[in-house]
């Protein structure tokens, strides 16, 4: 409908009706958008969370070896594990990791140095790293001071900040220093021929837990084996938390509504008089619930887009989204938050169903109560008589 | 019979301008926020992830950086087998 439209007479009557009790229908609106917002957001969130988490650890390894020994972990010689590793059926192209956690100029980052070459198509502008060169995400990168990194406290090594990872790959990248094998040794504590683990991928999924025996056996050292499923278990039940945070503030929220509810109810219970007024002029039953339902409409509909629209802005959007994963994680960093989206719009319409869907009933329900009756009756409900 | 609304270029009266803005107001707000909230919603749900899953991919990382580096949450291998970390619930989120 836009601005050149002739609307209904009775939409018309409607808004004019909200004109008359500005601020009553001002504060209904602010109650129906905040309800949606907060209940909203803590779903979305959650549920992004959760999608989040599905789509990225569906990239991760399988299962990752980690040769352990009395001191905790210790180096993998890349050539015997990786033979050892072969000579499991199912196991296919095990890879060798060069990584660790080191102290940065602001906290833990996570070094890496890739033993293979990266594709071109992976690369899109990014130069890899040479000897004495780095590559850094966008957590690392405010921290940096003149181009240079220092990392490491009793080997610190310092290298050249040639670029920074992309923000759209924030998810896998916010606090990484990629760097060259020679590079990374020194830091990790590594000798050339060791990687830090075994990163394998499985030609059946399912048979993760099955292999695990056979695969440690495998290594003629005692290794720890820890499978994709179980960290995605972790993330779910993270997720799953976070849902909880949602149901908790969803019970004010309900309450809100009930009161939203209860408010309408008596509303139209105390109009009376007026729809004895409007019968004694013409108008039928019909014609008033079609005026209260307008009337809600006018007012609940752009209420209840504005509040799904700003909770959808509060957890996808990244200033605002980092604020909204402090208040739903208690404080817990989330460094790189820009979730996954998919499965917002189902939240979404549930939301807009589960306040919208009520609040119309509620409106319908008491109007067709209330107005129905003879005039006469109807008046005299007026406090004057 | 009168139709009162059904002359051309009706103009309406000065009464009901107001609420005619005001219709105006709630129908061009809902319908612009809903169709920017569904234009990148669409837009993210195409290819929001591509980026962070290939590296994930290629570098064969175990877990997303939505934690702090050296936390069991972002480098999951890392939790020692030694150390059970059902007894020490504070230590899930320490770096």
């Amino acid at each position: 409908m836009m601005p050149g439209t002739r609307y209904p007479p009775m939409v018309i009557w409607a808004a004019r009706d909200i004109q008359r009790h500005c601020g009553r229908s001002m504060l209904l609106f602010a109650c129906l958008a905040s309800l949606v917002f907060l209940t909203a957001m803590a779903l979305l969130f959650s549920q992004a969370l959760d999608a989040t988490w599905e789509r990225l650890m569906d990239q991760a390894p399988d299962l990752v070896v980690r040769r352990i020994d009395g001191g905790g972990w210790a180096p993998l010689p890349v050539d015997v594990a990786m033979a050892c590793a072969k000579k499991i059926p199912g196991v296919i192209d095990p890879t060798p990791r060069l990584w660790g956690v080191v102290p940065g100029p602001e906290g833990p980052v996570t070094v890496v140095a890739s033993i293979a070459v990266v594709p071109e198509s992976m690369l899109k502008g990014i130069p890899p790293p040479s000897a004495g060169q780095a590559v850094v995400g966008q957590g690392v990168a405010r921290a940096l001071s003149g181009g240079r990194l220092s990392l490491g406290s009793n080997h610190s090594v310092t290298v050249s900040v040639i670029h920074t990872f992309p923000a759209d790959t924030g998810l896998a990248t916010h606090d990484l220093v990629w760097m060259t094998p020679d590079d990374a040794r020194p830091l990790l504590g590594l000798v050339p021929g060791q990687a830090s683990d075994l990163a394998v991928h499985l030609f059946r999924r399912e048979e993760e837990r099955a292999i695990q025996a056979d695969l440690a056996a495998a290594f003629p050292w005692p290794v720890r084996i820890t499978d994709r499923s179980t960290s995605a278990l972790n993330h779910h039940t993270r997720a799953v938390r976070s849902g909880g945070i949602a149901v908790v503030a969803g019970i004010p929220a309900l309450l809100a509504l009930l009161l939203i509810i209860t408010g309408t109810v008596v509303d139209n219970t105390a109009r009376q008089a007026y729809w004895g007024l409007l019968k004694s002029m013409g108008w039928t039953t019909a014609d008033m619930v079609r005026l209260q339902v307008s009337r809600a409409m006018i007012v609940g509909i752009p209420a209840v887009v504005l509040g799904l629209a700003s909770a959808y802005a509060a957890v996808f959007y990244p200033p605002a989204a980092g604020i909204t994963a402090f208040w739903v994680t208690g404080g817990q960093h989330l460094p790189a938050l820009t979730l996954v989206s998919s499965g917002a719009a189902m939240v979404m319409i549930e939301i807009a169903a589960m306040v919208g869907l009520p609040f119309l009933a509620a409106v319908f329900l008491t109007t067709l109560r209330a107005a129905d009756g003879s005039p006469w009756t109807l008046l005299q409900a007026d406090p004057w008589n | 019979m009168y139709r009162p609304f059904a002359e051309k270029n009706y103009r309406y009266p000065a009464p009901c301008r107001g609420a005619r803005r005001l219709l105006i107001i709630a129908i061009t707000a809902s319908m612009l926020l809903g169709i920017a909230t569904a234009a990148d919603l669409l837009r993210r749900i195409a290819h929001q992830d591509d980026g962070a899953s290939a590296w994930m991919r290629t570098m064969n990382f175990s877990a997303p950086a939505l934690w702090t580096a050296g936390s069991p949450m972002r480098h999951p291998e890392t939790v020692h087998p030694g150390v059970d970390l059902r007894f020490s619930a504070g230590l899930v989120t320490a770096p």
